[in-house]
């Protein structure tokens, strides 16, 4: 319920695009650059953010936390931000996917990455 | 000596066998063979011939005292030195009494190897070296800064000729390079190469391990692979994303083998991956090592703490294998124990015989197996702890079952899993537990609770125990994989047990 609230709050904020999150609710589309531009305020909060799965092949100026030795990226047209852990996705095999993933904006030191709770392959 | 004195050129002799020559620049140097002979290479073959002379094979030697022996003979022209005679790759052969003993010492250029041998017997190989640690890093993927953070904590590290590191590291960006502790200076050295390391590659792998070998002979040589890891199906002992290679588990075990036919063995091989601390994995290396060093779950990206690890060694030359892999725990112990990890973290050390035991125990799990003691498997499979189920969203699907979770369930009634659990408890371990963690014992095993699970896992990759085409499969995605097989599923029955269970499930 606490999640459904964080979402229907996030769409009252904004007018830009928004997604359906397990049919739900309609919550806004973050872009990666957002994200991170944002990090400190969204800390701790819930974001959607659609991009392509990039597994351990990440751009070299993507910030790596080091969660863990398994954490992954993802890329959209405006940035590459990390995931804590592999995403429940295969970083090999599932390299260069769609996915929207529901996620927690978290800091460690300075580098921005999003703790996934739900990510959702697009077809 | 005053300064005023200085410079002074010393000549180093034995007799009328010139060593070498050093010319003393200011107070208080310490002079060691990797100075007169002015190269790291050279310097090593000189000390080995030097212990070599007092009958010192392994090093054991404390203090080389060259006063109580006598040089009868040598190959060498009047006027040249040992040193010399070494930066030119020339052999030399030295006859040495020492009390009523007659020896020689001879190096051979070209497999740079210096032997003591006894006049009418045999020869043993010379060593002074007691460690010589080999990190193999494929950093050419997402970990790139993390090896960068790796090497700057064995650059914190003051070695010396006692321990040799030498590492491989392949950069995602920037130059790869060798990393080389310099028995001179004892910093870490680092050279840049002028080609793209393909980490992938287990020729690569081979290569490495076979020219620092031979270069720095070691009593006790140890090998560690640095990257991701997945466990069994290990595509990612190494994985090299310029290259778009990775190393398999079997490709491994090939470049091992190979180099076992060479008579390279290893005193430990450690894996700075994630989830390489599984029966499977620990298997397949374990006829290449007396000692393995492995995670059952994620390790944090900086990995093991180096500087607390060759801190160690370097003030603990003598160490076993034993007592080095309890010192690789103890600091990953050290390191992580006072932080908040949402997952749990474990690192142990595991001996060949715990890994050969564990194997048993696990083939008679296989004879123990059928309709009557089925629920007995299906309860305890279904109340382990298992690491990357399906909800688990730090990991693809693998259904790596804490080993103890499961053989803990079994021991009252079935004395393989006591004994399963005599032996995980008898390791050398940290658990760190996590805030959001699995109760883990240090070693899983691969184990999908039905079909459904062994599909999304690789199972049929899993049972390959010849080489075939193998499809490593995601949800919706394969990769194609030429000349696979499982090398555990070959050597033990808990394939077989895996596919009696599924049938029954």
């Amino acid at each position: 319920m606490k999640r459904l609230f964080v979402l229907m709050f996030l769409t009252l904020l904004s007018g830009c695009a928004t997604v359906n999150v397990n049919g739900e609710a309609r919550v806004r589309l973050f872009t990666v650059s957002e994200i991170l531009k944002n990090c400190t305020s969204l800390s701790g909060k819930e974001v959607v953010v659609e991009g392509t799965y990039r597994g351990w092949s990440c751009p070299a100026d993507c910030r790596n936390p080091g969660i863990t030795r398994s954490d992954v990226c993802i890329t959209d047209s405006t940035g590459c931000i990390y995931l804590s852990g592999t995403g429940g996705l295969d970083p090999l095999t599932d390299r260069g996917k769609r996915v929207r993933i529901l996620a927690l904006v978290s800091r460690k030191g300075s580098v921005c990455y999003l703790k996934p709770e739900k990510v959702d392959e697009l077809r | 000596m005053k300064t005023s004195s200085l410079p002074v050129h010393i000549t180093f002799s034995v007799d009328s066998l010139m060593l070498g020559d050093y010319t003393i620049t200011k107070n208080n140097e310490v002079i060691n063979p990797f100075k007169v002979t002015g190269d790291s290479e050279a310097g090593d073959v000189l000390a080995r011939f030097i212990h070599g002379m007092v009958g010192d094979t392994d090093g054991s030697f404390k203090i080389v005292n060259l006063s109580d022996i006598k040089v009868e003979d040598s190959n060498l022209p009047a006027g040249e030195s040992l040193a010399d005679a070494v930066k030119n790759g020339e052999s030399v052969n030295v006859e040495i009494t020492s009390g009523s003993r007659n020896y020689y010492v001879e190096y051979n250029p070209e497999d740079n190897s210096v032997k003591l041998c006894v006049v009418d017997g045999g020869c043993q190989k010379v060593t002074y070296r007691q460690w010589l640690v080999l990190i193999y890093m494929a950093a050419d993927n997402s970990l790139n800064s993390f090896a960068s953070e790796d090497l700057k904590e064995m650059a914190s590290v003051k070695f010396n000729p006692q321990v040799k590191v030498i590492a491989l590291t392949d950069f995602e960006t920037g130059t790869d390079q060798v990393s080389e502790s310099s028995d001179t200076t004892g910093d870490l050295i680092s050279q840049p190469l002028s080609y793209e390391v393909d980490s992938g590659n287990y020729q690569t792998l081979k290569n490495f391990v076979e020219k620092y070998y031979n270069l720095y002979p070691a009593k006790n040589v140890a090998l560690i692979l640095w990257d991701h890891g997945d466990g069994w199906r290990s595509r990612t002992a190494a994985i090299d994303d310029s290259d778009s290679s990775f190393l398999l588990m079997f490709q491994l075990r090939k470049a091992l083998t190979d180099l076992q036919s060479e008579g390279i063995n290893f005193s430990l091989i450690g894996f700075d991956e994630c989830l390489m601390g599984m029966e499977e994995v620990l298997y397949d290396v374990k006829d290449f090592a007396n000692y393995f060093v492995a995670s059952e779950n994620e390790e944090p990206g900086t990995g093991w703490d180096y500087r607390r690890v060759f801190s160690y060694l370097v003030s603990s030359p003598d160490s076993t294998p034993e007592q080095f892999g309890k010192a690789v725990v103890d600091a990953y112990r050290e390191a992580y124990s006072s932080i908040n990890t949402d997952s749990t973290l474990t690192l142990a050390l595991f001996s060949k015989s715990d890994v050969e035991r564990i194997a048993n125990d696990l083939n008679r799990f296989y004879s123990d197996l059928n309709s009557n003691t089925f629920p007995d498997f299906q309860s305890a499979r279904s109340s382990s702890q298992v690491l990357c189920s399906e909800n688990d969203l730090s990991c693809p699907d693998l259904y790596y079952v804490d080993l103890y979770s499961f053989a803990s369930q079994l021991s009252d009634r079935y004395p393989e899993a006591a004994d399963i659990v005599s032996v995980i408890n008898s390791l050398y371990k940290t658990v760190i537990p996590g805030s959001n963690g699995k109760d883990l014992h240090g070693i899983s095993v691969y184990f999908p609770a039905d079909t459904t699970e062994a599909n999304q896992s690789g199972y049929s990759c899993y049972t390959a125990e010849t080489p075939v085409t193998c499809t490593f499969s995601s949800k919706n995605n394969q990769v194609r994989v030429d000349g696979y097989y499982n090398p555990f599923a070959a050597g033990t029955y808990w394939d077989n047990f895996l596919a009696e269970y599924l049938s029954m499930e």
